[in-house]
């Protein structure tokens, strides 16, 4: 109780309630924009936060990613293009409700809904966390290892649209750019070709604004790319408030799958709001109007692509693991800050989980006013010339690859790896899994060679301890059932019902 | 280009890389085995990991590679490939590829040359007005107002409104 009353007390000065404000702000606006990601705008503010006092810039780096992610569902129903890949199903009845003349209303429930989805995500945070912190000091190096092996494979199948082999290649190409540098274990310089910024390792900021941002800048010099809005209604609060109330039960099991697919590392904000939005088609006794504007549509994706924020931040805060892409920078941002998130979180630092949780819903609060009073000028916001926005956005992108180290080297890391996103977007390879891969190569090869090291170079450890071995069963498993070898299973078990 | 030709030439190259991170860990073991060092045992070697993720890679590429001729023998498969090559060819150096080429070779020179070697500022104006004239938001003296004006308000805002230090 103390940690959360000092939690507010912080968020509640007046110079961290500006902050937050403005960071909110930020964060819808670059949400709204197509092309300008969450993981991109957290990614940017990494940058510009470095010399904030470490609570501000906990704020900000919060504020703009619950913004973030809210603010695409204002494009996705008033131009019918997402703003982040998070709000695509809300797109699906969002734009339909506009074009019949209630985009009011449309962007009302789901920034409402996306409030809702946030706020039953910190519940999680709150309540969730010290156990798995706690569960987690269980963990020894195998066990660390192994999760990092199970983070890349899951996030490689669940991002590849089908073909999880993309999806674990795109990880390995992560992992072994994490492996350039000084070593940790010995310092020794690998991959580094006698380069001394190469031998300090690459930074993760300038790659993941390379992967995701500078993809988004090139696209945008194509012709002919900018859209039309539909025409922006009154909010008919009365009605929304009402649905809201009619659809309770649909928005706090949208916020609870939510929650559970940010859990799972480096799967990110829409798939929570797909699977949110499909379980509620699924389970509706109309399934046939969704796509056609109905409201729990797009009430169920916002809430599911929102409770994600918090889920994908309990495996950050309990495990040093991000449960998305934006997640994954955000903990970037805690260790720049001097936070070690992890099993030791809660002996070291054990305000910091509450801080984090009423940061969130304080933003999640925020971000509704601010959306709403935002979605009256959304309109020309969404009109915005996109040959004047992507040149200033690179010049931005230039700024936050350079604030992190001070260092010009990392401007041209982020050029470099703004290719490498290029290919893979052209190649058809998620980038996210490429990312989780340069967070946790650290941690994997550490963990290996530690428990390598206390083995005398033996294996045989891991297949001694239970936890590791349900690791080793459940990535084997992963593996294996790319190979189509559980099929004849499952057409057995099929015919058996 | 086709999916089938998407997936073989970008498998051919994370073969060859996938190799390169294989020899090249084992030269790290070979290294780290000297003085003063001194690390002799493969599996606790700086270079163990690296060789497992070379292997892996390879691995992957290969099955990308073996998906990329599914349905068709391995002849027929690299004949489809060049036509398919061949066509992609002709229709892929269109306008919009010029377009991203360009603004890709004015943001290598602003990031690789002239935030290099010149002032922050200055830099980031020339590139601004450059992109504006290429991608003709309009006449050359709104473009250079206009990135005047940007780039006055991201010097302030950064250097004034965060304290950062800009590159100079």
């Amino acid at each position: 109780m103390q940690y959360v009353l000092q939690a507010f007390q912080t968020a509640l000065e007046p110079y961290n309630i500006l902050v937050m404000i403005l960071a909110t702000g930020a964060g819808l606006l670059m949400g709204m924009l197509p092309g300008l990601s969450a993981t991109m705008a957290i990614a940017l503010l990494t940058g510009l936060t470095y010399n904030f006092p470490t609570q501000t810039a906990l704020i900000a780096l919060i504020g703009v990613y619950v913004g973030a992610i809210s603010g695409g569902c204002q494009s996705a129903i008033l131009i019918n293009i997402p703003g982040t890949p998070a709000s695509a199903a809300t797109a699906l009845d969002g734009h339909p409700i506009a074009k019949r003349g209630e985009g009011g209303l449309g962007i009302f429930l789901a920034t409402t809904a996306s409030m809702c989805g946030t706020l039953i995500s910190v519940i999680f945070v709150l309540s969730f966390t010290p156990v798995l912190t706690k569960f987690a000091l269980k963990f020894a190096s195998w066990e660390f290892f192994l999760i990092a092996i199970f983070g890349i494979l899951i996030c490689g199948q669940l991002t590849s649209n089908g073909n999880a082999v993309k999806g674990w290649i795109s990880g390995i190409l992560g992992l072994i750019v994490s492996m350039v540098g000084l070593d940790v274990v010995d310092t020794f310089p690998r991959f580094s070709y006698g380069n001394v910024n190469l031998m300090g390792g690459i930074q993760l900021i300038p790659v993941m604004i390379g992967l995701f941002g500078f993809p988004e800048i090139v696209k945008a010099f194509k012709r002919g790319n900018n859209s039309d809005a539909a025409p922006m209604s009154s909010f008919n609060m009365k009605k929304g408030w009402a649905l809201v109330k009619e659809h309770w039960w649909p928005i706090i099991r949208s916020g609870i799958i939510g929650v559970c697919v940010g859990i799972i590392p480096g799967v990110g904000e829409d798939v929570g709001g797909w699977l949110s939005y499909w379980t509620s088609k699924n389970t509706s006794k109309d399934p046939d109007s969704f796509g056609k504007g109905n409201e729990l549509g797009v009430i169920s994706a916002e809430t599911g692509n929102n409770s994600c924020i918090g889920g994908a931040i309990i495996p950050v805060l309990s495990l040093a693991v991000p449960g998305s892409a934006p997640a994954a920078v955000l903990l970037a941002a805690f260790y720049m800050h001097g936070y070690r998130p992890g099993p030791l979180l809660m002996s070291e630092t054990p305000d910091f989980i509450y801080r984090v949780g009423i940061y969130l819903a304080l933003a999640a609060i925020v971000m509704w006013a601010l959306a709403l009073v935002i979605s009256r000028v959304s309109v020309r916001i969404l009109s915005l010339d996109k040959r004047i926005l992507m040149p200033i956005i690179y010049v931005l992108c230039v700024i936050g690859s350079y604030l992190i180290n001070y260092n010009l080297f990392d401007v041209k890391v982020m050029f470099v790896f703004g290719l490498v996103g290029i290919a893979l977007s052209n190649f058809e390879f998620p980038a996210s899994p490429f990312l989780l891969g340069v967070i946790l190569g650290s941690m994997a090869d550490q963990n290996l060679r530690r428990g390598l090291r206390l083995s005398k170079g033996s294996l045989l450890p891991m297949l001694q301890r239970p936890i590791c071995i349900v690791f080793l069963v459940v990535n084997i498993l992963m593996i294996l059932s790319q190979t189509g070898i559980f099929k004849p299973l499952m057409a057995k078990l099929r015919k058996t019902k | 280009m086709t999916k089938k030709l998407k997936d073989f030439v970008f498998s051919i190259v994370l073969i060859l890389l996938g190799i390169y991170v294989i020899v090249e860990s084992l030269n790290i073991y070979h290294k780290a085995a000297e003085k003063p060092y001194k690390i002799t045992q493969f599996t606790i070697s700086p270079g163990f990991l690296p060789f497992l993720l070379g292997i892996a890679l390879t691995l992957t590429a290969l099955i990308l590679l073996a998906s990329s001729f599914r349905g068709e023998k391995i002849g027929e498969a690299l004949g489809n490939r060049k036509t398919e090559f061949v066509a992609w060819t002709k229709t892929a150096f269109n306008a919009d590829f010029l377009n991203m080429t360009i603004g890709c070779v004015l943001m290598f020179i602003y990031t690789f040359f002239l935030v290099q070697l010149l002032p922050f500022w200055l830099a980031s104006i020339i590139f601004l007005v450059a992109m504006f004239l290429f991608l003709r938001i309009g006449k050359p003296w709104k473009a250079v107002v206009l990135a005047v004006l940007v780039v006055a308000l991201i010097v302030l805002l950064f250097k004034y409104g965060f304290g950062a230090a800009m590159p100079e």
